[in-house]
Formats: structure tokens, C-alpha cells, sequence
């Protein structure tokens, strides 16, 4: 998960339209349960990814949270909670390419709840900014799974390199 | 800082979601949650308060299955959930049924298990209870809960 510096958000401000990706070509929904879980958490990578804030508050419910325990270089810790609002207004159109890669996730299943949990990188332009691990808790309702809240560690030193 | 290394010691890269976690640590994770279960035995909502980030803007989150079918997803605050725990006429307790699932990673971790909840000594609902902890000068504590909650089905005990 990112949690974008003030510094990058001001540099993002003036950026043009045409920067975006293309828009999507939409995907058959997935059939297996895993499938269906994991739709709205690659959503999300994908409004990342098109730094479309829109694509990512679809994916996640109205009251979800994020929750970032970011370990800097230096060794000082935080933790901070963000509403979702908070946390997609982060997004904005820019000239830096973002992408977030999850691997191997766990993923757990009971009935309309389920939880995600994997090691991620952020990439900036190619290049990992940082990584950590992402935990999505999730909620079917009406059928469609959302993400509830996802609680994400954050550091620097020690990510792989690509 | 403690956890990773180990981690990379068990098991290299890509397997670090699935590398198991060392006793001690899921001894502290598994903590506050004790103290939780507890808290609902005692019917203590004082104990329950002290296992959470109370200002940290979680809360709980129960997907309720009915017998008839039907569901309900609902998503309280933590003053609203602990306005529900106080003494009654009822004896409460609470358990993992099973070896939950833990998984830790620096100051974030999660839980994941079956477990009962039992009503004057019979078991009145089941379902697993998911916990996302956080790690703040030194202590877990849960920032949220959600958990699956049906009524059949159930482990007798």
C-alpha cells in the first residue's frame, strides 16, 4: 500500500489527463471464491496503478479504514489510520508510474468474511520505493465482496530489488 | 525488526507469508486476544477496552448468517461494541476451537480462527473471529475485528 508524501502529492497536482493509463479492457469476473475475493484488492492495485481514486473507493466500503505501520530508516515508527476518503484522496493523476505487486497471498474464506495477507513492493517508475506486508479484511455484502480495511506495513531497507 | 530476519532465516523470499511464526512472537500476538476472551467470561468490559486502539478509529465488524438465510453485515464502533459487555443474568464464554491461524510482520499482524461462543454453557454461535493487530511501543493491540457469526452447525462444545 502507498501512503503518498505531501511532497509527491504536490508535484501530482498539475498533471494532465493524458498521463493515464488507457481505460481497462474489463475482465470476465473470476469464478472461484478466491477469485471473487481477490477482485477488489486487485481493484484497488489497479486505481493505483491509473491513479484513479475512483476505481479504488469502488472497491472498498463506505466506512472501510487503511492503517499503515511504517518503519523508517532511521528506526522510528508510526502507526496511522486513514478513512477511505482520506486514504484514495492520496490519488491523484501524475506523471510517476505506481504499481503495487502482492506475492503469494494467503487467503481465508468463512462465509461472507474473508482476509487477504501477502508481502508486497511498491514500485515508482520501475523501481521499489518500498515494501512490506498487506492485510485486507473483507466483507461480502449483496453479494460483492469489499475490503473493510487494509492494514499494511511500510519500510524502506531490506525489499527486494525488483 | 525481530520478526523479519527470523523470517528470512525460515524460509527465503517469496515463501514469507506462509513461513511459520515463531512461539514467542505468536505468544505475544495471541495475548491480548487472551485477555479479550477473558474480558467476555468476566463479562469485563474494562479488560476487553484495554486489548484495543481505542482512538484508533477500528471498530468491529460481524456478517451474520440466519438460519432462515438471511444475512446482515454490521459495522459498530469500539464504544458501541463494548456497551454490549457488562454483567447480566447469562454467563458468556468464548474460544478458539481450533489452532488459529497467526501471521505476523513487523508492527502488524492478524489472527484468523474458529471459534464458539457459548451461553450458559452451551454453545450458542460459531464462526471465526479475524483480528487485525497493531504494534505500538512494544504492545499488540487489535485496531479491528470482524467475524462470521451462525447459529448452525456448530461444534456442540
Amino acid at each position: 500500500m502507498i501512503l503518498l508524501p505531501l511532497l509527491l502529492i504536490a508535484s501530482v497536482a498539475d498533471q494532465k489527463a493524458s498521463d493515464k493509463l488507457p481505460p481497462a479492457n474489463p475482465l470476465p469476473p473470476p469464478t472461484s471464491e478466491e477469485g471473487q475475493v481477490m477482485a477488489p484488492v486487485n481493484a484497488m492495485f489497479d486505481g493505483l496503478a491509473r491513479r484513479d481514486a475512483s476505481i479504488i473507493l469502488a472497491a472498498m466500503r463506505p466506512d472501510a479504514t487503511a492503517v499503515v505501520a511504517a518503519e523508517k530508516a532511521d528506526g522510528t515508527r508510526s502507526v496511522r489510520r486513514l478513512t477511505a476518503t482520506e486514504f484514495a484522496s492520496g490519488v491523484k493523476p501524475g506523471p510517476e508510474r505506481f504499481e503495487e505487486r502482492l506475492s503469494d497471498p494467503a487467503i481465508e474464506i468463512d462465509g461472507d468474511i474473508a482476509m487477504v495477507w501477502g508481502p508486497y513492493a511498491f514500485l515508482i517508475d520501475g523501481k521499489v520505493h518500498h515494501c512490506g506486508v498487506d492485510h485486507f479484511d473483507l466483507v461480502r455484502e449483496n453479494g460483492a465482496w469489499k475490503v473493510a480495511n487494509v492494514t499494511w506495513s511500510s519500510r524502506t531497507t531490506g525489499c527486494p530489488a525488483q | 525488526m525481530i520478526v523479519l530476519p527470523l523470517l528470512l532465516a525460515a524460509a527465503p523470499a517469496a515463501d514469507k507469508a506462509a513461513a511459520p511464526v515463531p512461539p514467542a512472537d505468536a505468544a505475544a500476538v495471541m495475548a491480548p486476544l487472551k485477555a479479550w476472551f477473558a474480558g467476555i467470561d468476566a463479562t469485563d468490559a474494562a479488560a476487553i477496552r484495554n486489548q484495543i486502539r481505542i482512538d484508533g478509529g477500528g471498530g468491529a465488524t460481524v456478517a451474520v448468517s440466519r438460519p432462515d438465510g438471511s444475512k446482515l453485515i454490521r459495522h459498530i464502533t469500539w464504544e458501541d461494541y463494548l456497551s454490549k459487555i457488562k454483567p447480566g443474568e447469562h454467563r458468556y464464554h468464548e474460544q478458539f476451537t481450533g489452532n488459529p491461524l497467526i501471521r505476523i510482520d513487523g508492527d502488524i499482524a492478524m489472527v484468523w480462527g474458529d471459534f464458539t461462543l457459548s451461553v450458559d454453557g452451551k454453545v450458542a454461535t460459531c464462526g471465526v473471529d479475524h483480528f487485525d493487530l497493531v504494534r505500538e511501543n512494544g504492545a499488540w493491540k487489535v485496531q479491528n475485528v470482524s467475524w462470521s457469526q451462525r447459529t448452525t452447525g456448530c461444534p456442540v462444545e
